[in-house]
């Protein structure tokens, strides 16, 4: 069972991409993609689960932070 | 330091390929209102909530500097001598099938360095769209 990581419209800290096991700024790239193929803001919340799973506030899932890398 | 720029298209009523052939561009990903489509092999398949065409310089464009991924896209917008043509069949579009422009902006660069500005002959090209701009701008000092 995945586990949320992360649930808060800012940009995540480096504890979320060390769960990950990627850079900062990896994660930071790979967000702003998905939230902008995902026809979202930056302000817009996400929830990050610790496979790499990003679903929108609702829970209707995005992408993977994987397939963005 | 990472820089790179979107440009999207969205409306209920959008038709990607309607969007790609003006702009003569294949797009980073594109969906329809109620498409279903895999983003990735990691992804789950997803079903589009409004209509989307989504161009990404991330790994178009290898530049460090922001102005020439902002640059890109506004020659999607503006192609050369083309004397606002292309301009004038978006804007049609889009009042047509009320669709909205967004431009993001990413950067990141190291503790203390100065964040990026947006050229006013940037800002001022892409407000004629009309696309509002975005910026997602950090240093990496957390």
């Amino acid at each position: 069972m995945a586990r949320i990581i992360w649930n808060r419209p800012e940009n995540p800290p480096k504890h979320v991409s060390d769960q990950l096991g990627i850079p900062h700024w990896q994660l930071g790239e790979a967000l702003h993609e998905i939230k902008h193929a995902g026809n979202l803001r930056a302000t817009d919340r996400v929830i990050i689960c610790d496979d790499g799973m990003v679903t929108d506030e609702y829970g209707d899932a995005l992408s993977n932070i994987y397939d963005e890398l | 330091m990472r820089a790179f720029a979107t440009l999207r298209f969205a409306g209920d009523a959008l038709d990607p390929d309607e969007i790609s052939r003006v702009v003569k561009e294949q797009p980073t990903r594109a969906y329809r209102k109620g498409e279903r489509y895999r983003p990735g092999p990691r992804s789950p398949e997803v079903t589009g909530k409004t209509g989307v065409w989504y161009f990404s310089t991330r790994r178009k464009i290898q530049s460090k500097d922001l102005t020439d991924h902002l640059d890109a896209l506004v020659t999607l917008i503006f192609p050369f001598a083309d004397q606002d043509r292309r301009l004038k069949e978006l804007h049609d579009i889009m009042e047509r099938e009320n669709l909205q422009a967004h431009v993001t902006c990413f950067w990141r660069g190291p503790s203390g360095a100065n964040q990026p500005s947006i050229p006013s002959v940037v800002s001022g090209a892409l407000h004629r769209l009309p696309a509002d701009i975005e910026v997602d701008f950090a240093t990496e000092d957390r």
